[in-house]
């Protein structure tokens, strides 16, 4: 079903991270972006549609009241709004946002500066028309305001029903799906500008490590290898699949075509098929087996799932899978 | 990244160390006694008191040299002496060693289980000189309460924090290249299927529920063959570890060997700045683990070789050069600020104190203070 591809070179080789590739389409450039931690650094190439043309780019992860040197980078993510697409990156230390393109920085937002104590940022997502709502390892969503030019970003709110450090967010329309490192997963409706919880799924005490939402469907990739799959409104289980052998460290669902997308640790990548029925269902697609890389990042390229790409901790190439039909 | 990092690696590439060095002095035909001595020696001053409260307290990973220096240091804490190129040669096995069992460990708990592997061999080296083999204890008091309760959370942010320090390291190590557990560039091995993490089910399964709740379950195929974890492995001071990634992997039918230089050790630009000014509570550490070794040369003293002929130990010295350089690179002058007073003081109380702890450890400060 799905071959490979000609793989991007990056500049550097892949952290061990969950979530640790990021795409970013331009479609009326025909422009792609991908963006790869490497410890300090993310590393982002842009490519052009046919593969022709690479450039890639480093951003060196700088904090103004940095003394101890460059912090770590956890997770770096486009996020696009009606009027702005941001790039976002979160670091053990705080929050940055950037333009898209990763040239000037439009905001900083400190979460710890205490040297005995961290406060990680994980967990990227947009909802509504203008609030990026970011993580923390202290459980807490936070929520600021951006605007639709300019460098003038507040923080609007900041919510915490979690008590274990925020994994991953997702989000669809006024919807925002927050997982946590015990497992947990807390679905919020924005409506004006409050927050408030529609269901609430307890988790088994491994984390879930990353979360993708698309038609009232959640896919939860968890620590211990299952997917799961829950209605976004009744928080009920549609399917559990004991999916990989090791943990699974992202997921992503193509939007047009509810095409799942699980890459783990245990060197597979899966592709699987959402039925979004009142009880949401998942069927099995596509198993590829990347020889020795344990894979902490994928993306579909494109609305329908035709493309994918692929990262692995400690390689420096980001891998394409095309599907042939 | 997790501040609870720095124990876990001390602790298990002193571990590795410490294998390494027992195969070498038996191969290199040591006097038993002499031999004792070492072992006893270097785990005293790693699992000194105070050096490990430090240790223990929340803080960053050191940086890539500052590592490198504390075993520089820690491996002549005693009688016996490496040169460079085997000391390089001992620091890449070490590093390389325990880069093969986190990248390999189940699940990320798994670390602590092959911490307590590599603690047991050291507390066996130890057993009959009871002054260490308390510290060693204490330290296994100090695992328990720090590690014990955290969550899988906690643990996979620590395994990635010791896989992100490894990353870009690609030596190859022959005893893993004969066991066919790393590939010619350097990389490891990663078969699919085998043993699950403890906790975890065989991929496979599709378990479909309806609006009831009923289940029903659709089979797909998984790729390899996988085998349940039936127990867990024991995190008592005492017990079955069940992992085997953390025992000493070397005997006499199989012994310490590199293949040629290192290679691939490339180091991008920007990668390790975060580290390459370096908290200035690890330079503290640098400083009160050198005073607490001294440098200063004792009329036993024996050089180790990690290679099988001097020779070969020159040859290796000679196309090292910059690796050389930079062991030397990192200044331990005691930094100044607030911490270091305090640690002032812990050394001087060190140095007071541990005398009165039993024989070996009075031969031990001899050795330093002589």
């Amino acid at each position: 079903m799905f071959k490979k591809d000609k793989p991007i070179a990056l500049k550097g080789s892949t952290s061990s991270l969950c979530n640790n590739l990021a795409a970013f389409i331009i479609a009326d450039k025909s422009q792609l972006n991908y963006a790869v931690v490497h410890k300090s650094v993310i590393n982002i190439a842009c490519a052009s549609a046919d593969g022709s043309s690479v450039v890639g780019r480093q951003l060196i992860c700088k904090e103004p009241s940095a003394s101890q040197g460059l912090p770590f980078v956890i997770q770096a993510k486009w996020i696009t709004f009606p009027t702005r697409t941001l790039f976002v990156l979160t670091s053990q230390r705080g929050i940055q946002i950037y333009e898209p393109d990763a040239s000037a920085m439009v905001h900083w937002h400190c979460l710890s500066d205490s040297l005995e104590k961290s406060n990680f940022g994980k967990g990227i997502a947009g909802i509504g028309d203008n609030l990026l709502c970011v993580g923390s390892e202290e459980g807490a969503i936070l929520l600021f305001n951006i605007p639709s030019k300019g460098t003038a970003v507040t923080l609007a709110d900041t919510v915490k029903k979690h008590s274990a450090p925020i994994s991953d967010l997702a989000s669809e329309g006024e919807t925002l799906v927050s997982a946590d490192e015990l497992g947990s997963i807390i679905v919020w409706k924005l409506s004006g500008s409050t927050m408030s919880v529609i269901s609430n799924i307890r988790g088994s005490g491994w984390p879930c490590n990353s979360v993708a939402l698309w038609k009232d469907v959640i896919v939860g990739g968890f620590a211990s290898g299952h997917l799961r799959v829950y209605s976004a409104a009744s928080g009920a289980i549609g399917a559990e699949v004991t999916a990989h052998a090791r943990a699974v460290n992202a997921v992503d669902i193509a939007k047009e075509s509810g095409l799942v997308l699980s890459v783990s640790d245990d060197t597979f990548l899966r592709v699987w098929q959402l039925k979004a029925m009142n009880v949401p269902q998942i069927e099995f697609r596509h198993s590829e087996c990347l020889s020795d890389l344990q894979l902490v990042g994928g993306q579909f390229v494109d609305g329908q799932g035709k493309a994918l790409c692929i990262t692995g901790y400690d390689s420096n190439e980001i891998q394409f899978f095309v599907n042939q039909h | 990244m997790s501040l609870k990092t720095l124990p876990l690696l001390f602790i298990n590439l002193g571990g590795e160390m410490m294998y390494i060095l027992d195969q070498r002095l038996r191969a290199q035909n040591i006097p038993t006694e002499k031999s004792k001595k070492v072992l006893n020696d270097i785990v005293a001053t790693m699992f000194n008191k105070r050096f490990m409260e430090e240790l223990f307290k929340p803080q960053t990973l050191y940086s890539k040299k500052a590592m490198r220096t504390v075993f520089d240091r820690l491996a002549h804490a005693s009688i016996m002496r490496l040169n460079a190129a085997s000391m390089d040669k001992l620091y890449d096995l070490m590093t390389m060693a325990f880069k093969y069992q986190v990248s390999l460990a189940l699940r990320p708990k798994d670390i602590l289980l092959i911490t307590l592997n590599h603690m047991d061999t050291m507390r066996s080296y130890v057993e009959d000189s009871s002054g260490v083999r308390s510290q060693v204890e204490n330290v296994y008091r100090m695992l328990s309460e720090t590690y014990a309760s955290l969550s899988q959370g906690e643990f996979q942010l620590i395994r990635q924090t010791l896989l992100n320090f490894f990353q870009d390291m690609h030596i190859r190590v022959s005893i893993f290249l004969k066991d066919k557990v790393q590939n010619n560039n350097g990389r490891f091995v990663l078969k699919p299927g085998g043993s699950l993490p403890y906790g975890t089910e065989a991929p496979g399964l599709i378990r479909s529920f309806d609006a009831s709740g009923k289940s029903r379950n659709i089979a797909f195929a998984p790729g390899a063959n996988h085998t349940v974890a039936s127990r867990e492995g024991s995190f008592d001071m005492r017990g079955d570890r069940i992992t085997k990634l953390g025992c000493n992997m070397y005997s006499a039918s199989r012994p310490v060997e590199t293949s040629g230089p290192s290679i691939s050790k490339s180091v991008m630009q920007g990668s390790d700045m975060d580290t390459s000014n370096p908290d200035p509570l690890a330079k503290a550490h640098l400083d009160l683990l050198s005073r607490l070794i001294g440098a200063n040369v004792t009329k036993n003293e024996f050089r180790l070789n990690l290679f099988k002929n001097d020779q070969e130990e020159d040859e290796a010295a000679s196309i090292q050069p910059i690796e050389v350089a930079e062991s030397q690179v990192v200044n331990i002058d005691a930094s100044k600020g607030g911490k270091t007073s305090e640690l002032a003081r812990i050394m001087g109380e060190m140095s007071v104190g541990d005398k009165g702890e039993g024989g070996q450890d009075s031969n031990l400060l001899d050795l330093m203070d002589s």
